[in-house]
């Protein structure tokens, strides 16, 4: 592996919280299995449990080795690597074509003008791929200013809404069973689908990767919060009734002169959602290159917007998002622990 | 990275590809006026017409803005028929006012009159939101000098005025607030006369339907006791006060079947005039009488107009949700509170000896 296609443990945890921050900023009521704003705090605190504990099986099978889950599967067979290459690849595929039908959905309820959503989709998942081929690190660099803008921005939001804000907006929290709130936190884990790709992008990474994904978990609690909290505190129990609540949220926010934020959360959205993509393409184009040589490199990433643009509108009016998490929670499962176990399985079998 | 970085914007830009509305094709709404009229909704746009104005508005020879009014079975169709009757497309985008008869607040829910704002993404949430006491057009025509927006003077009017504890300010957003059961809305109500706006009262509502008034000191009083004012004239046996740094504090305590509430108002309070016969200043004698002002006026609100402005009813739900008790059975329960009001004013020295 060349020195130019590694990150490093910080680089990683900025890449996927600038990844996981574009889902952060499309809180939606739909997301929160039927809880409210209030108690899917106490829900996101826990979800950062879980992903870390969804992370465990994978942390526990590479310990030691500097090799990524398909090393360790092409070291068992050819064949064992090049299935695990393809079941990637297709998870890649699945995931992003749930971000463009979710961008699309966003696109066309919520951003104002008379710009073709269907041109910019197919605009942004050019761009992204074209990104892709450029490295894991060039992405990781990107990722650095994105996140840092974001959190900016995050920030200055908080502070402008302050005075919109009301304590009386706020129920008590633990409102609901905590049968509920355990339901939501696993409800809200489908919306940190990097998590697929740790057992990919563990040998591109130097340092700490143990803290780097433990940072990660953390952090993207906070962050859900602090998105949850500047919703619910201007809107009230209107954030269960808006599709977009932080977005609504961060409309009326104004700094002296400085209106229309909502402006300025679109661009944070792009850009966080921009590194999203790249950084599934990235994944997707590695894969394809690794089962089917280097130069399916191009005609993969030519292959994945074609199959992307055409997946996204033939389905953007036909998707069920009860399927699609279904679905997610599935991959998840598969990828976070079926296929660590698995290997580790098989290894053991070989080795014996 | 560079050419990256090209693509990037390129998509970022895509917006500005395609063709825009012409300048001289549309109209700069800056306020906009809905009320009934023999039962259809009648529309009052104030515009500014962008071909109209050359230079800076201090230059104008004309007032900068004109009212259009326009009808229609819905405000979609009455700015339809605005467009068809002008030639002109509506920017709504500008927009700083929303006026509503107080009429259409008697005959139809304010979600239903607001819907198009409420839906249109390019509405802004922070539009100051007016209740109209009798035609709504002449408040949309007042007279502010042909270098100044009326929208905006009214706007400015609403803030001062929040600043001052003269009035509420309401915002589309606390429309939305209030439909989704969060607190009730206070919109301001303001009258014209002698092509002046004045302030006329609050109008509340819950889940937009009109639940009576309240009077000017009877604003100040529900001002006082949210502690959203800044500061606050207060004239007490001829001796005028200024109130700073209100603060207040909602208690909420079980009382028999149903509950207490006590709110409790500290300022800081400055003599500014005092009339020659008036007798010595007594700031407890003040605070008494306020106490008596502030306590009546959200008796009323609570018990004549059964409305709930200050989220007291989700103050109970919050404390006492252990025992069962929702914000519903709160609100239902809450004409049979009892309200004790107490202020506490400590003096400040303005310098002044005499």
């Amino acid at each position: 592996m060349s020195k130019l296609s590694r990150i490093s443990a910080p680089q990683m945890t900025v890449l996927l919280l600038a990844s996981r921050l574009s889902q952060c900023l499309l809180l939606t009521p739909q997301s929160t299995a039927g809880l409210h704003l209030s108690d899917r705090l106490l829900a996101t605190a826990l979800s950062g449990l879980f992903l870390f504990l969804l992370f465990c099986p994978t942390l526990w099978v590479l310990r030691g080795s500097p090799r990524g889950l398909v090393d360790a599967a092409y070291r068992l067979s050819r064949g064992t690597g090049r299935a695990l290459c393809i079941w990637y690849f297709l998870l890649c595929l699945f995931i992003l074509c749930i971000d463009i039908i979710q961008f699309y959905d966003f696109a066309e309820k919520v951003m104002t003008g008379t710009f073709s959503v269907v041109l910019l989709t197919v605009a942004l998942v050019a761009v992204a791929f074209a990104a892709s081929l450029y490295g894991i690190q060039a992405l990781g660099r990107t990722a650095l200013p994105v996140f840092t803008f974001s959190v900016v921005c995050l920030a200055v939001f908080g502070l402008a809404l302050l005075t919109e804000m009301r304590a009386v907006h706020f129920p008590p929290l633990a409102n609901q069973p905590f049968l509920s709130i355990v339901k939501a936190a696993v409800s809200e884990l489908p919306r940190s689908a990097e998590l697929v790709l740790i057992g990919w992008l563990y040998p591109y990474v130097n340092g700490p990767r143990f803290y780097a994904v433990g940072a990660f978990c953390g952090l993207t609690s906070l962050f859900s919060a602090a998105v949850i909290t500047t919703a619910l505190g201007v809107l009230g129990d209107f954030a269960a009734v808006t599709a977009y609540p932080y977005y609504a949220a961060v409309s009326v926010a104004q700094i002296g002169v400085f209106q229309r934020m909502d402006m300025l959360i679109t661009a944070v959205w792009l850009s966080t959602f921009f590194i999203r993509l790249s950084l599934f393409c990235t994944a997707f184009v590695n894969m394809a290159s690794r089962a089917f040589g280097p130069r399916a490199r191009r005609w993969s990433a030519l292959l994945g917007t074609g199959a992307l643009w055409g997946f996204t509108l033939l389905i953007r009016h036909n998707r069920s998002w009860g399927a699609v998490t279904v679905a997610y929670w599935c991959v998840l499962g598969v990828a976070c622990v079926g296929l660590p176990l698995l290997i580790w399985w098989l290894k053991r079998r070989k080795a014996r | 990275m560079k050419r990256v970085c090209c693509l990037i914007l390129a998509v970022l830009l895509l917006g500005g590809c395609r063709p825009q509305g012409e300048t001289g094709g549309q109209v700069i709404v800056t306020g906009v006026g809905v009320e009934s009229q023999n039962g259809s909704f009648r529309l009052s746009v104030q515009a500014i017409e962008a071909l109209r104005i050359g230079g800076s508005l201090s230059e104008q020879n004309e007032p900068a803005t004109a009212v259009y009014t326009a009808e229609g079975a819905s405000v979609a169709e009455a700015l339809q028929a605005f467009l068809n009757e002008t030639g002109k497309r509506a920017y709504i985008l500008q927009n700083q006012l929303l006026a509503v008869g107080l009429e259409q607040c008697r005959n139809t829910v304010l979600s239903e009159t607001l819907d198009y704002f409420m839906r249109n993404r390019e509405g802004h949430s922070q539009v100051q939101l007016v209740v109209c006491r009798g035609e709504v057009a002449p408040l949309l025509d007042i007279t502010v000098g042909n270098d100044a927006v009326p929208a905006e003077y009214v706007s400015k009017l609403l803030i001062e005025g929040e600043r001052l504890s003269q009035c509420v300010t309401a915002q589309l957003l606390d429309v939305e607030r209030d439909l989704s059961g969060t607190l009730d809305a206070a919109i301001p109500i303001l009258e014209v006369r002698d092509h002046t706006p004045q302030l006329s009262g609050t109008a509340l509502f819950r889940g937009g339907r009109l639940l009576g008034e309240l009077t000017n000191r009877e604003t100040t009083a529900l001002l006082l006791a949210a502690g959203e004012g800044e500061t606050c004239l207060y004239t007490h046996e001829g001796i005028t006060y200024r109130l700073e740094d209100i603060r207040s504090r909602i208690e909420v305590l079980p009382l028999g079947e149903g509950f207490e509430y006590r709110v409790g108002i500290s300022a800081v309070s400055r003599t500014v005039e005092r009339a020659a016969q008036s007798a010595a200043p007594s700031l407890a004698a003040a605070a008494t009488a306020l106490e008596n002002e502030i306590g009546t006026a959200l008796t009323r609100t609570v018990r004549e107009l059964h409305a709930d402005p200050l989220g007291l009813s989700r103050r109970t739900a919050a404390c006492y949700r252990q025992n069962g008790v929702t914000q519903d059975a709160a609100r239902k329960a809450l004409p049979n509170a009892l309200i004790s009001v107490t202020v506490t004013l400590t003096h400040a020295d303005n310098g002044f000896m005499a």
